[in-house]
């Protein structure tokens, strides 16, 4: 008989009754997985199926830890290895609903600012890249466009395609170095929309689930036709993440950190709009 | 090797994917509603600027273009992976108002053993390779 297996939000897949027995003997299955097969009305844990009793090892005596990959949180929390930064940006973007479930409430804001910053180091540099070739490729019309913009500084009128470029440049290592600082500010903005809903976790929390988030996108935002797909998953990611961390419906979470936000921005932007026409 | 549909209860946090997916295909379908009555293009593609070839994406908005004109044939030619998407959308959207009516409680889901698993995963692959070669076939026509 077949048996579906789900580890937490994931479907591991459809197993007969020998492999999960072996799969429990060797660590593989554990007794906290959910399982069905047809004609059962609901989940059990593989605990509760008299089947399994005897391949469930006995619990340490001390009451033990559970295995690293049982406990479900961005693998860059475990440690600073390669494999962890990888797992980290796929659990991120393709796992959220696992991955945040289990986010330490203690902790400081360092691992999450240095995984900032080494998904940033790709991604900056790729973005750079890749507009230094569009610049060179196909710059020189869009320069003399931009060139002939009146009352522009003479500086900027006598640039060439190799000074967009090492501005541009300039600008990308600049944004580097600010990117991680300044998500400081906007996850105290997210944590403030927040607070009417009593979140679980405090600002550090906030902070550390969001720059999860964001920086595991950064690599896929700076590449063009991708980023139509990969903003608004994050968007999608970054509600899954919050509401995960803190305890929260989700869309309470999606209602107050990005339905309002856009009011209230979409608010100012129609009033300037409507200002503006007026004064006409 | 066993791949089929199955119709089960959900897993204790599985995602509700009968609510979800159709409000992302019926929120997408009214924001590419809104966009096309502006009139608006999106901005070149930057791959096919640099180097010529189309991206896996090219060909997208010219198929959702057709198709909300009701130009199917045209639509599939342009973007076939993209109108799989559309298609699959619409189904899933009348496949969950069906399950939301009815008030049922199990779910339709993919059963895929790990054989099935790989290969499926391979044949993305392989498809989506096909799929790049038909965009360079097509698309500059």
């Amino acid at each position: 008989m077949e048996i579906h297996i789900a580890r937490g939000a994931t479907q591991l897949g459809i197993f007969g009754a020998e492999e999960i027995t072996a799969g429990l003997q060797s660590g593989r299955f554990f007794p906290t997985d959910n399982a069905w097969r047809a004609g059962m009305a609901a989940w059990v844990p593989l605990s509760q199926w008299a089947e399994f009793n005897s391949a469930i090892p006995a619990a340490p005596a001390d009451g033990g830890m559970a295995p690293a990959a049982a406990v479900a949180m961005p693998a860059w929390e475990r440690g600073s290895s390669a494999g962890n930064f990888f797992g980290t940006i796929r659990d991120v973007i393709l796992n959220p609903l696992t991955t945040f479930d289990n986010l330490p409430a203690e902790g400081g804001p360092g691992r999450s600012i240095l995984f900032h910053y080494l998904a940033g180091i790709p991604a900056y540099t790729l973005f750079f890249a890749l507009y230094a070739a569009l610049l060179s490729y196909a710059g020189e019309p869009f320069i003399n466009g931009f060139k002939s913009t009146a009352g522009l500084p003479a500086a900027l009128q006598q640039a060439t395609v190799g000074t967009f470029i090492a501005l541009l440049g300039g600008c990308m290592f600049c944004l580097f170095l600010i990117a991680p600082l300044a998500h400081f500010l906007g996850a105290a903005i997210t944590h403030l929309l927040l607070l009417p809903l009593s979140p679980k976790g405090g600002y550090m929390v906030t902070f550390r689930a969001t720059g999860y988030v964001q920086a595991a996108f950064l690599p896929l935002l700076v590449i063009p036709c991708i980023n139509y797909v990969a903003l608004p998953w994050q968007l999608v990611t970054s509600v899954i993440a919050l509401s995960r961390v803190h305890g929260l419906a989700w869309w309470k979470v999606a209602l107050m950190v990005i339905v309002l936000p856009c009011c209230l921005c979409g608010g100012i932007y129609g009033a300037l709009i409507v200002a503006a026409f007026s004064a006409r | 090797m066993k791949i089929g549909f199955v119709r089960r209860p959900a897993f204790p946090g599985e995602l509700n994917h009968e609510f979800v997916w159709p409000l992302v295909f019926l929120g997408g379908a009214l924001l590419a509603w809104a966009w096309f009555l502006t009139g608006y293009q999106l901005p070149a593609c930057i791959f096919h600027e640099v180097t010529g070839w189309p991206c896996l994406g090219c060909g997208g908005t010219r198929c959702a273009r057709q198709a909300v004109a009701g130009n199917f044939f045209a639509a599939l030619k342009f973007h076939p992976g993209f109108f799989t998407m559309l298609l699959a959308g619409a189904g899933w959207t009348i496949y969950s108002a069906l399950f939301w009516l009815r008030r049922d409680t199990l779910r339709l889901r993919l059963a895929l053993d790990e054989r099935a698993d790989r290969l499926f995963r391979r044949s993305f692959i392989a498809i989506l390779v096909l799929h790049w070669a038909w965009q360079c076939y097509y698309l500059p026509r």
